[in-house]
This record gives C-alpha cells, structure tokens and sequence, in this order.
C-alpha cells in the first residue's frame, strides 16, 4: 500500500455521499447501543449486524457501516462502565476504575464528555497513522514473533505492581488467581482440558466476562445493598458539561495514550484490553499526584479511552496490509470484509484502491459522527446517577445477567458472574485489589501461548527471552519494576490494605 | 473476623487452599504430545506460587500484631437486606430457564425494587418495563437466543 492523497481525495468524496454518511450515522448508532450492552462487545455485534449490512447491496456502504459499528462499540462500551460499574468489555475495565468515582461525585457528564472527546482525538490521530504509515508499521509489527509477545506480557504482568497500591501482597495474589482462572479449560496448544475437575461445563473455560461483571457490578450491588444506599450519587450536586481545566487536564493525557494504545494496537493480539492498562499505569506514574488514581482522576478516564480508541484504528493497519486481524472484532471485520469478495492484504490495494480508500476516509467521518452522537446523550446517561438505588440496583442486576448470557448464552456464565459477584464482595471487604486479577486474567492466554510457542523455537530453551533485542529489553523492564516494587512494599510493616482507589 | 489481622489470617488461609487443591489437579494433566512445555507446568507453578503467597500474608499479617484496623461488617439489617437479595438472585438464575428471561427479569425486578423501598407502582412498572424491553427489544428485534422457558411454544 502506498500513501496517495488523490486516492484519499476519491475516498472522500466515497465517503461524504449522503448514503454513505447515513450508514456511517446508522452504524455509529447501533455500534453505540450495542457497546452499551455488557457482554455483547464489538466483535459479537458486528457479527449479529453482519446479516444487516448485507441487505445494504452496497460493498463499500455495508464496510463502512460494519467499520462505523466497530467505533460505535467502542463508544458505548464505557457508557455502562462509567454510569453503572459494568465494563462492557475488557477494554472498558480500566475506565470503570476511576469513571465510575467521578458518575458517583456527580461528575458523569463530564466524564462522558472527556471519554468522547478523547476517543474522538485519538480515533482520528489513529486513522491518520493508518492513512500515512500502514506499510512501514505493519512491518514494525511482524518483527514481533512469540518471544517478544511473551516478553511484552511479562512486563505487562509488572504492572500489577503499581496497581496493587499498597496491597502488593494481595495484588500479587490476585494476579496469581487471575492466572489460575484463565488456565481452567482447555490447554491453548494440545487442547487437553485442565483444572475442570472432569466438569463439563468448565471445559469450555471461565469468561472473562462474567468474571468481571461479577467483581465490579455485583460485588458494587451487594455493598451499596448491605449500606441501604438510596443514590448512587455521593453528594446531591451534579455536573453536566466539563470544565476547560478538565479538557487541559486531559491533553497531555490523551496524546500520550494515543501513541501506546496506536504502537501496541499494531502487534496482532494485542487488545485494548491489554493498552488500556498499559496506559492507564503511564499515566499513574506520570502524574503529579498519582494518589487521586481509582477515587477519580478524569486524565485516568481520558488515557484510557484514548488508547481503546487508537488500538482499534491501529488494528486496521494489519489487517489492510496483510489481511491479518489483531483481535476477534477484526476478525469477524475481515470476514465481512471476505463477504464481499475482498481479501485484505497488499493486492487489496492494487485492485480495489477506491473502496480502500473509501473506507479509511469513512473512519475519519466515522469518528467524528461517532463524537456528534454521543455528547448529546451525556445527557441522558448522567441521569442515570439520578435514579434512586432501590430502583437502580435491580436494574443493573439484571442488565448485568443479560450481559453474562450474551456472552455465550449459556446459564453457566450467569452463575459464574454471581459466583464473582459473591467474590468481588469479600475483595473488597478484606481490602484486596480488583484490578490484578483482572489484569492477569486477560494476559494470561497470550502469555501461555506465546510461551509455548517460544520453547517449542528454541527447543525448550528459556534463553530465547534474553537472546533476542526487543524480548530481552522488555524482560529487562518488566524484572526491574518487579524488583522495585518488591522491595518497596517488603520494606514496609504495615497491613496490607487495599485502598477504595486501588481497585 | 472483627479485624483486618484476623481477615488476612484467614484469608491467606483460604488462598493457601485454593492452590493446594488446584496444585492437586493440576498433577493430573497429561502430557499426550510430548510437549517441552508440559501442558501442567503453569497450572502447577502458579498453584504452588498461590499457595505460597497465601501462607506469606498469613504469616506476614500474623507476625503485625499492633494494627487497629477493622473490617466494616454491615449491621445485622445489612445482613437480612444482603440475604434476601441474594437469595432473590439465585432463585431468579434458577427460574430463568424454566419460565423464561423476560417473565423472570420482571419477578425480580418488580419484587426486589418493592422490597428496597416498598413502592408498589414503581416496581411493578418496572418489572413490566423490564419484560417488555427483553422480549421486544432483545429477544424479537436482535433475535438473542434468551430463554423464553415453558413460554417459547406460545
């Protein structure tokens, strides 16, 4: 693919047809609600949308919806983190953390307000790397085999150090934990089923969906029950449009994240879920006050959208240069794509350069309807924070059971969820960490088969790691920060106590 | 368990636990293609690392005898209201596949928000809300599978 602004000029005025613009609008919509529901993410409501789009009769109107659907989810998906504590999904974890605290303060419109605009600036930055860098990036990614996957995970796992607070013991627990419930199933590689103690049902493993519908919307549910909380609101007062100290707040934030969840987005497998936390602990080590990280600290809310939204454009990179996805949305996309008779990869380019370009220039529009649509709803989410919790916490239960059904419609999801639910409760009552186990849970996979993949190259030798440049420095950082942390926390005689704001 | 020391005793207990039992499955793994990576070295390395932890906060929480830290039990009405609400819920779970999500949805909804703050209109309003949103918006528009029970012949 080479870069062309005639080509990107005829994309444009693809793109800007009122039909066009119309299912690019439609997509956005629907992309919205259906990232609001927890448990039907992206890649589930493209794939549900899909038989949609084909009535279209239109290639390019149906992609560019199916690529508008794509965004929209990823729009909606906080809405819910942010109003209600349920993280849509994973990638909507780490905005929980601290939007959340601010929907409580009063603070969910502008809350809401920042996740749009910075979802919107970092979509668009996103879609101009696609525009003018794919091919040069998209090798950057395929230097990247399992050794340097396994080596990124490692120092992703190093992150629970900081988000332990000053609970380490109890983060590295959690993590511990997390890693065990990923293993329950079936083993990635030979697909022989482990930790299921020959039940049926766990052979087909535990979500980690459920499992953090569970923690966070459950386990909220039961302490705002068991305190008789009548509003989820902690003081009457609340805001609706942001602050321009908010919006400056956030700029450094925003461009930050932009750059990791675009950078690590472009690497097949590596999912928002995964930059999300990435950036959300750049962002906790930078700040000047890194105390206010989990009570409500809107640059938090900010980086974290910032880098959802950039790792979604940057999944695009891969996928137009090479046909290859780089997370299961992508993949129904391509298929979608393959619907219609177009096989992305290099000769994608060559044949077919003016739907291409159609459809990049669409995410341009895309994101910016995406932007339109969404701020005046702020109105009608933050609202929510209004209704009484008598009302409210039935309701989020059984938004929450809806969420954990849809995710394979199977009942077993359910019970897990309530089984976490139960879990999340006593976490937060013996004041241990949330987010480690999260954090492992969704490392985990791709760190087993990363590392599986990495022994059976070097013949089972461990060397692998510390042999190859970029799997050696991020070993390298992932050690330090272990050590570091380590030594901190071990220094200290204290309880191990997990604040409110480190979950 | 009043206090946070006694919690984390407890806790790192019930963790110390949970590894040996999942270390104990995990020696049942087998290895059916002779893989460098055994398919149980990282269930087992992580349920020997789990049960160590969990003996570490135990001792560690054991050994810092001056802290004053409490856990926040709820009152015996937080009890009652926690009991009932989850006793709600799993009767709900289990009330889904024989009577169907919506008709279920609506029961809990209408019953819970009546028992949380004993407005008769509101929760019945809701619950019908509820159904009607499931079936028509869910069920009917997006074509989601949910259970409809001993209703989907109708």
């Amino acid at each position: 693919m080479d870069f062309s602004f005639g080509y990107l000029i005829d994309g444009f005025i693809t793109a800007i047809s009122p039909i066009n613009i119309f299912w690019a609008f439609v997509g956005c919509l629907i992309g919205t609600l259906v990232g609001v529901l927890p448990g039907i993410g992206p890649s589930s409501g493209i794939a549900i949308l899909l038989p949609l789009t084909a009535t279209l009769g239109d290639a390019t109107g149906s992609i560019i919806m199916m690529a508008a659907i794509y965004y929209g989810a990823m729009y909606g998906g906080s809405t819910t983190a942010i109003m209600v504590n349920i993280p849509g999904e994973a990638s909507s974890v780490a905005t929980a953390i601290d939007g959340f605290q601010l929907a409580k303060q009063g603070r969910a419109g502008p809350t809401l307000a920042i996740c749009a605009l910075s979802s919107w600036v970092a979509g668009t930055i996103g879609v101009v790397g696609l525009t003018l860098f794919a091919p040069p990036l998209a090798s950057v990614a395929l230097a990247f085999g399992p050794p340097e996957y396994f080596a990124l995970m490692f120092m992703g796992m190093a992150l629970v150090i900081g988000l332990s607070g000053k609970a380490l013991l109890k983060g590295i627990i959690g993590a511990g934990l997390g890693l065990l419930l990923s293993y329950i199933g079936q083993n990635p590689l030979t697909g022989a089923s482990r930790l299921t103690f020959g039940n049926l049902d766990l052979m087909a493993g535990i979500d980690f969906i459920s499992v953090i519908i569970g923690l966070f919307a459950l386990g909220e549910v039961f302490i705002n029950i068991e305190r008789h909380v009548l509003y989820m609101l902690e003081q009457g007062k609340i805001e609706w449009i942001p602050r321009w100290s908010d919006i400056v707040a956030c700029r450094w934030a925003t461009l930050r994240a932009t750059a990791i969840g675009f950078f690590m987005g472009l690497l097949p497998g590596c999912s928002p879920a995964v930059t999300t936390f990435v950036a959300y602990d750049v962002e906790k080590r930078l700040s000047k006050h890194p105390e206010r990280f989990g009570k409500g600290a809107i640059e938090a809310v900010a980086a974290v959208e910032a880098a959802n939204n950039a790792t979604s454009s940057a999944g695009f990179v891969p996928l137009f240069a090479f046909g290859l996805p780089t997370g299961p949305a992508l993949a129904v996309l391509l298929g979608g794509l393959m619907m219609y008779g177009l096989t992305p990869g290099p000769m994608l380019f060559a044949e077919n350069p003016q739907f291409v370009w159609a459809v990049i220039a669409s995410m341009y529009i895309g994101n910016f309807i995406c932007l339109l649509l969404n701020l005046p709803l702020i109105g009608l989410w933050a609202r929510i924070a209004l209704v009484p919790f008598p009302v409210l916490g039935p309701l989020i239960v059984i938004f929450a059971v809806l969420g954990a059904y849809s995710i394979r419609f199977l009942m077993f999801d359910v019970w897990v969820a309530l089984l976490f639910g139960v879990v999340g409760y006593f976490m937060r009552k013996f004041h241990f960490p949330i987010v480690p186990m999260i954090l492992a849970f969704v490392l985990a996979n791709m760190m087993e088969t990363s590392l599986s993949q990495s022994l059976l190259i070097s013949g089972g030798s461990p060397t692998i790691f510390f042999t190859r440049p970029i799997a050696l420095g991020f070993m390298v950082l992932g050690f330090a920060a272990i050590i570091r942390g380590l030594w901190i926390q071990f220094r200290s005689r204290e309880l191990e106590v997990a604040e409110e704001g480190d979950d | 368990m009043k206090t946070q020391r006694v919690a984390d005793i407890v806790s790192g207990v019930f963790v110390a636990l949970i590894g040996l039992i999942l270390c104990i499955e995990a020696s049942s793994i087998p290895n059916p293609l002779d893989e460098p990576l055994h398919p149980n070295a990282l269930p087992m390395s992580m349920a020997i690392f789990t049960l160590l932890m969990g003996l570490l906060l135990s001792f560690r929480s054991y050994r810092i005898k001056d802290s004053t830290l409490t856990v926040e039990w709820p009152e015996r009405d937080g009890w009652i209201r926690n009991g009932v609400f989850g006793t709600a819920l799993v009767v709900y779970l289990v009330l889904v596949p024989i009577i169907g999500m919506p008709i279920s949805s609506a029961l809990f909804t209408t019953s819970m928000i009546w028992y949380l703050e004993r407005t008769i209109v509101r929760s019945v309003v809701s619950g019908v809300t509820v159904a009607l949103m499931l079936y028509y918006v869910f069920i009917k528009f997006l074509e989601l599978p949910y259970p409809l029970g001993i209703f989907e012949r109708i």
